[in-house]
């Protein structure tokens, strides 16, 4: 897959709101995933992670990475929630979750326990929602529906959620349901449930433009080349006439660019290790300096005792008196 | 002008100086708790590096200046823009990760063909030998395809058994490559 589609994908299932925060702790805007669980987490926990191995989890960057295909394709349907709802079930209610404060020895404590210990996990499934995916798509989609779909798992999941949410989130969330019946009602066949998932997985989200459909469609591989060309064609005499949104589009530019600035930002760093490699030296030159100019002043002093000693030691004297406080 | 001069000269001949060394290898690996072990001399979690950590260090009464990079795919872009201003390079596996033992075997190739980090001294650790199923130096020797740079006379290549966790190898293999970067510079200033 390339990259650019993979940032794309992903910078879109980023927009979703059950991954705008760490799935082990509430700080906002995570750029790195647990590829083994599905989730999205903070740098602070992602080290975390990292201490645990790689045959418990494997951690990867959002802008850095290059992911396997199939695992950008699980991250199209799973989401914190999703995969939270398994590894935090049976976490008491008061329970302290991490937040951005807490110290080095809970988070390790926590994470721990959350995935080693496998202390909260729903004891009624045999595997987490991420292999479960990887085993069977139409039990993950059924899990998926369940979650999303009957009152009880949502009223149990995620109660405090609830009372913190507005009264827009309420509308939405009755909005979200009468589709979901319509969609049930209507469609039978395996491919709408697929359409009906996807709306459940982004309930919320009615306002962003992007939508699942479109992004299945980026990297459909069942799509004719010759079609392909043709619409590449149709968008290329569209951007010549708006220029501008041509240069924006032009995926090669970018990557251009971002070439350019990893360029100068070695080189640069390459200077400023060069300028304080330099300012070290200057400092011990300045020191050498300074030594002889107060060798030579001794000489001088030594030399003007010698060519009149009364002279200098009335300079010597007024000197001194000039420095009487009195 | 002066000063940089002096600089160079003081590099060519004198004795008295500072070696600069280059940190590399895949992400997760051990990069920076390495680092930090021989810096500190205890064992700090870390979490992933974003662009560049220095530390100094000092092997055998030599000041060492480290450069710890970011191992992403998109960092190892980075890396080739320090070999021409470094003394050795140290490039750390982690012999726990099979599946990306052939990953890190094409990063390695990519170094032993660049033209400026072939003269310098490179060591592997093949670190996180505390893990139960961790591929032991022999074995990884051979997976890299590194058997014959390690048996030469005077190999610039080696293979370290490591373990940040446990303090093992470590100052064994800093210690090697130091050797070696004085052994090289003898040589140069010989010829």
């Amino acid at each position: 897959m390339d990259m650019n589609t993979q940032t794309k994908i992903l910078e879109a299932v980023l927009t979703k709101p059950e991954n705008k925060t760490c799935a082990d702790c509430n700080m906002k805007n995570p750029k790195w995933a647990s590829i083994t669980f599905g989730t999205f987490v903070c740098l602070r926990c992602s080290g975390m992670h990292r201490q645990l191995q790689v045959h418990i989890t494997k951690i990867k960057s959002v802008n850095l990475d290059k992911w396997q295909p199939e695992v950008v394709e699980l991250y199209k349907y799973i989401n914190n929630y999703i995969a939270n709802s398994y590894w935090e079930q049976r976490l008491p209610q008061g329970y302290n979750k991490l937040t951005i404060d807490s110290s080095p020895s809970e988070v390790e404590s926590f994470i721990k326990d959350k995935y080693v210990n496998k202390r909260w996990v729903n004891t009624a499934m045999s595997e987490d929602p991420a292999k479960l995916y990887y085993r069977s798509r139409d039990e993950f989609e059924q899990y998926a529906r369940r979650l999303y779909g009957s009152e009880e798992t949502i009223a149990t999941v995620n109660k405090d959620d609830k009372n913190q949410s507005t009264d827009a989130q309420k509308k939405q969330n009755v909005q979200i349901k009468t589709q979901q019946n319509q969609n049930q009602n209507q469609n039978s066949s395996d491919r709408k449930d697929q359409q009906a998932i996807n709306q459940m997985s982004h309930h919320s989200q009615s306002n962003t433009q992007l939508d699942i459909g479109d992004l299945i469609n980026l990297d459909a591989p069942s799509k004719p080349s010759h079609s392909q060309s043709n619409q590449n064609i149709l968008n290329f005499s569209n951007q010549m006439n708006q220029p501008q949104q041509f240069i924006q589009s032009n995926n090669f530019n970018q990557m251009n660019q971002a070439g350019i600035i990893i360029k100068w930002v070695t080189i640069i760093s390459q200077y400023v290790f060069w300028i304080e490699y330099e300012s070290v030296t200057l400092k011990n030159n300045m020191n050498l300096l300074i030594q002889q100019q107060m060798m030579k002043n001794q000489m001088q002093q030594q030399y003007q005792f010698q060519q009149n000693p009364q002279q200098y030691s009335f300079n010597q004297g007024n000197m001194m008196m000039m420095n009487i406080p009195k | 002008m002066g000063n940089w001069f002096t600089n160079v000269w003081d590099r060519l001949f004198n004795e008295k100086r500072e070696f600069k060394l280059v940190i590399i290898g895949l992400d997760a690996a051990g990069k920076t708790t390495i680092l930090n072990k021989m810096r500190f001399d205890e064992y700090i979690n870390s979490a992933p590096t974003i662009g560049v950590n220095t530390e100094d260090i000092q092997v055998k009464n030599i000041n060492i200046k480290v450069f710890d990079l970011a191992g992403q795919e998109k960092m190892r872009n980075v890396w080739k823009y320090y070999y021409s201003s470094i003394e050795g390079i140290i490039f750390v596996l982690d012999s726990g990760d099979t599946q990306r033992i052939m990953e890190a075997k094409d990063e390695i190739q990519n170094l032993l063909t660049n033209d400026e980090a072939k003269q310098v001294p490179i060591l592997i650790f093949a670190n996180k030998q505390d893990l139960p199923n961790a591929i032991r130096g022999p074995e990884m020797t051979d997976m890299l395809g590194l058997v014959e740079y390690v048996n030469k006379k005077t190999p610039t290549v080696k293979v370290q058994e490591s373990s940040a966790v446990q303090d093992r190898g470590l100052l064994e293999g800093f210690e090697w490559i130091v050797d070696r970067i004085v052994q090289l510079a003898q040589q140069r200033s010989q010829q």
